[in-house]
């Protein structure tokens, strides 16, 4: 009986302990799987990084001297940075293990005078890294801005990192080309004023079109249903302005409706109030305090980032050498 | 079991079915018609003609055409090289008259003219047709069809054209696209027009046109911007069907008329991109044209019936370029490929950069009255 009874509190036993760790094991599998996730986020960040600064510099046609310049920038900004390696590697551990002691100080509820200045120091140990980076950023991008011609610089202030290159860079207009920008949004809108005669069915074309662009918008911008409105209401009266049009006015002023169309949409204005933000962050940098990056910013964000930069241009210097040896045997053999 | 085993259909019903079909069938096209799913009427019916008078009657009721070197000899109803021109009742008519295809407000930059008013916008006109039927044309889809064929984009008499240059504040007429030797007659109207009121005329051609009607269009206009295809017969004859010859004859002739002139060389990789005829074309280039005519090397981009080809290199447009430099050729600018430092006008003399340019947008313009800023040369090219 005894041994029944002890039997029966042993399975118990393993049938709790099953449970419990049934229960226990999806909270560890989930915390596993984010942190997983977040890696993989990064890492798939770091590729739409990678994509975009060689659409960049597809786009600006940069000769092979601008290249080796801007590869020697990026690896003297490197070997300066490594120089501290050790120095630095120490304070980030010091500074992790004081603000690991701090967390659980505070989780306790206490704010203990000499910890408390301990970690003060560790936090403005990293600000003062922090500070002697954006003045080697500085310093570097001012080198870096140089490199560029005042054309690619107008490219590099107009670029938005993207992974397909967007149709200026793509695609431009080209001299002598009869289409402009916007090809399809022109030729949509002259297939709705060819129904100008039929009220009944420009209506619904126009109506179509009205909610695939809100549709579209509120994909892009996570417009409300009252900005909807407001969206459908603003295409719409655009397309009527361009149905009530004579011809040649609307072929003299297609494009202009075309980029009404497109730079008044929600998106676009998200966009360029982005751009404008961003310009204010760097004039705040500008005047402020830490007037570390001035106008070279942009150059900076895309050009002085070693890991990125560096692999990518010596595979193209690389094979500029390789097409100059292999131009040379073929010279060599038609001689 | 058949599958209409249980409908009850006597002969009665069949023929009252059968009919309702038809009437149904018949009455479709108006349906659709009614709801407008079927095409428009014709959009030939709306075209306005006029007398070709570049041309001469011939036996038989056939009339030949004396605009461009392909002298086309039409029986009736027969259609010239250009798509354009057709012999009516024995008379040669153009269809490419008050007819464009193409209205567009464009910078001067395009055509591409780049020591002309630069920063301007021009009016821009093309009517359907053209003389050469290039393989890589990059606006065949107006070039290679009837003019009657397209969609007319809004009738542009003299009236409607001083009109729109008006309501965009524009100053000059441009003739670009597809071909203007082909609707010479409509330009000349044009351009009398609005000359007088102080409007420029300026267009982008082949040149593929002979000397008599080449004299009075150069009468019409101010600008010119020849596509040069390439340097010898053979490219002509494979590539664009017309011949070298009575290009450069006509380009000779646009510089002894002192007309501003730029030219455009495509360079197609294979095609035309030899180092030799190159430099014999940059060498022709000086000794006939002189060293200050602008000369454009464009890039090729994949198009039309050439899709199997790459674009062309950035170092054959820049070999290109330094070949023409060392011909001696002052303004040598390499197009369609931006940013590039050849977008730029540079000073003969001290070589400061004096218009810079990204693509068709200029960024900074530092002529001075038609001088540079540094050391004062004199740049030529119409200013303002």
């Amino acid at each position: 009986m005894r041994w029944i009874t002890v039997g029966t509190v042993f399975c118990l036993a393993c049938v709790f302990s099953f449970g419990q760790e049934r229960k226990d094991a999806p909270v560890q599998e989930k915390e596993d799987l984010l942190v997983e996730l977040f890696k993989m986020a990064a890492e798939q960040e770091f590729i739409r990084e990678k994509t975009s600064f060689i659409n960049l510099i597809n786009g600006l046609n940069l000769s092979k001297e601008q290249m080796s310049e801007i590869l020697k920038v990026n690896e003297e900004f490197r070997a300066e940075v490594e120089r501290r390696y050790d120095e630095l590697k120490e304070k980030f551990k010091q500074a992790k293990e004081c603000f690991e002691r701090w967390i659980e100080i505070i989780k306790k509820g206490e704010l203990p005078e000499k910890e408390m200045k301990e970690t003060q120091m560790a936090d403005s140990e990293m600000v003062k890294i922090g500070h002697w980076v954006q003045s080697l950023q500085q310093k570097y991008g001012e080198h870096l801005d140089k490199v560029f011609t005042d054309a690619q610089r107008a490219v590099i202030d107009d670029f938005n990192p993207c992974i397909v290159p967007p149709q200026n860079l793509r695609d431009p207009i080209r001299v002598g080309q009869a289409s402009g920008a916007n090809p399809e949004l022109i030729n949509g809108l002259r297939f709705i004023r060819s129904l100008n005669g039929k009220p009944f069915q420009q209506r619904i074309v126009i109506e179509s079109a009205v909610q695939r662009a809100v549709k579209f918008e509120t994909e892009l911008a996570h417009l409300t249903e009252e900005e909807q409105k407001v969206e459908a209401e603003r295409i719409r009266k655009l397309i009527e302005k361009a149905c009530d049009m004579s011809d040649v006015d609307f072929e003299l002023n297609k494009d202009k409706l075309a980029e009404e169309f497109i730079s008044g949409s929600a998106y676009e204005k998200l966009k360029k109030l982005q751009k404008e933000m961003e310009k204010i962050g760097s004039e705040i940098q500008k005047i402020g305090k830490e007037r570390r990056l001035r106008n070279a910013d942009r150059v900076v964000k895309y050009f002085l980032n070693p890991v990125i930069v560096e692999p990518i241009l010596k595979e193209r210097l690389g094979s500029f050498e390789e097409k100059k040896s292999s131009g040379a045997e073929k010279a060599g053999q038609n001689r | 079991m058949g599958l209409f085993d249980d409908v009850p259909l006597n002969r009665r019903e069949f023929i009252k079915a059968i009919l309702k079909g038809g009437v149904a069938v018949s009455s479709l096209p108006l349906a659709l018609k009614l709801l407008g799913i079927l095409e428009e009427p014709a959009y030939a019916e709306l075209v306005q003609k006029m007398l070709v008078p570049h041309s001469r009657p011939l036996d038989n009721n056939r009339v030949q055409c004396l605009v461009c070197p392909f002298n086309c000899i039409l029986k009736i109803k027969e259609r010239s090289q250009c798509f354009t021109k057709q012999n009516d009742d024995g008379k040669l008519f153009t269809y490419a008259y008050h007819n464009p295809c193409i209205i567009s407000v464009d910078p001067v930059e395009k055509m591409p003219l780049h020591h002309y008013l630069p920063g301007s916008q021009t009016l821009t006109l093309a009517i359907g047709g053209c003389n050469l039927h290039c393989l890589y044309c990059q606006n065949w889809q107006q070039s290679q069809k009837k003019p009657d064929e397209l969609k007319m984009a809004a009738k542009m008499d003299k009236d409607e054209t001083l009109s729109a240059l008006k309501k965009k504040e524009l100053k000059i007429l441009a003739f670009n696209y597809t071909e203007p030797v082909v609707m010479l007659e409509w330009i000349i109207e044009l351009s009398k027009f609005v000359r007088p009121k102080g409007y420029k005329v300026v267009i982008g051609t082949a040149l593929y046109i002979n000397a008599e009607p080449l004299k009075a269009l150069l009468d019409a206009v101010d600008g010119v911007v020849v596509g040069l295809k390439g340097f010898t017969e053979e490219f002509y004859k494979k590539v664009t069907g017309g011949t070298l010859k009575p290009v450069l004859d006509g380009l000779v002739k646009v510089k002894e008329e002192k007309k501003h002139l730029e030219v455009v060389n495509l360079v197609v990789p294979t095609y035309n991109d030899k180092e030799e005829d190159i430099k014999r074309m940059c060498e022709w280039f000086v000794k006939n044209l002189g060293a200050e005519t602008p000369l454009h090397f464009s890039r090729f981009e994949p198009m039309y019936k050439l899709q199997n080809l790459p674009r062309t290199p950035l170092k054959t447009l820049e070999t290109a370029h330094k070949m023409a430099k060392d011909c001696g050729i002052k303004f040598v600018y390499i197009d369609n490929l931006a940013p590039h430092p050849a977008n730029d006008t540079y000073c003969p003399k001290c070589n400061k950069p004096l218009i810079k340019r990204v693509g068709l947008r200029i960024l900074e313009n530092s002529l001075k009255e038609g001088k540079c800023s540094q050391c004062g040369e004199s740049i030529p090219g119409v200013w303002r």
